[in-house]
């Protein structure tokens, strides 16, 4: 019997102010059967730093976080 | 094979795998189909369902629909619900912590309202400035735009509350002050 813990991202939602939310997920596998999981969530709004985030988060922020969308979001 | 009456079969093994096969007519030619394929794509009618074991896991942007029920909305589709934790961020403001911060929260999210508990810890003390300051961030889900939805605190001899609020975006704020103590217990519920 193999107990493993397995965390991911599973979730990435662009909202349309430009906020990303993200939830993790953080799985308990017996066996390569996954028995247990719970979610964790944050968001990273336009402006925020985003390079200790997820490499597909980065990689959506990058695109979506521009000075415009930043601008507007803290104007908001 | 001599004939057999189904009845004097013998009985399969359940639960069934799916990939057992039965004799259908279809456009007047007897075809086979199986078990798994026997619904698929299909509306299915009944009275009443009940699950033994297992759950209903309705496909990305569906759910349950209850149009078919009295008054009408924006919508009746309950589409949604979550359970998880998040972190509330200090992020400066009307949170005064003492010592090292610590913190911790769970959200349950129903369609679209979200109802968050959070603790903000001071290994000092924590306290909160009043006056519509932010007094952390980190929300799991960014609020909906224009509005302004409001939840309380209470301090950890709960002899002391203060009134709080999510607006657009993740952070919390306070429109009362709260006196340093050691852990302060939020609650609020908004929309997304």
């Amino acid at each position: 019997m193999a107990l493993e813990k397995v965390i991911s991202v599973d979730l990435i939602e662009v909202i349309e102010n430009g906020s990303i939310q993200v939830r993790t997920k953080t799985a308990i596998k017996e066996d390569g059967v996954e028995i247990s999981s719970k979610f964790h969530r944050h968001v990273v709004v336009p402006g925020a730093d985003y390079s200790a985030e997820d490499a597909k988060v980065q990689a959506i922020a990058a695109s979506i976080h521009t000075a415009e969308v930043i601008a507007a979001y803290q104007a908001a | 094979m001599a004939d057999t009456k189904i009845s004097a079969l013998p009985a399969s093994t359940t639960p069934l795998a799916g990939t057992e096969v039965l004799p259908i007519v279809q456009s007047g030619a007897t075809k086979q189909v199986s078990v798994a394929n026997l619904t698929a794509g299909r509306a299915i009618s009944a009275t009443q369902i009940t699950l033994t074991a297992g759950n209903v896991i309705p496909a990305n942007g569906y759910g349950v629909d209850f149009s078919a029920t009295p008054g009408t909305g924006t919508s009746e589709l309950f589409a949604d619900y979550e359970e998880g934790t998040w972190t509330p961020t200090n992020i400066g403001g009307a949170l005064v912590v003492v010592g090292t911060f610590s913190s911790s929260g769970t959200y349950t999210k129903i369609g679209k309202v979200v109802t968050v508990s959070g603790t903000l810890n001071g290994t000092t003390s924590v306290a909160i400035t009043g006056g519509a300051n932010v007094v952390c961030g980190g929300l799991p889900y960014s609020a909906a735009a224009n509005t302004l939805c409001a939840g309380n605190a209470v301090n950890a001899a709960a002899t002391s509350t203060a009134s709080l609020y999510a607006n657009s975006g993740v952070n919390v704020g306070s429109v009362t002050a709260m006196a340093a103590t050691a852990s302060i217990f939020f609650s609020i519920t908004y929309l997304v």
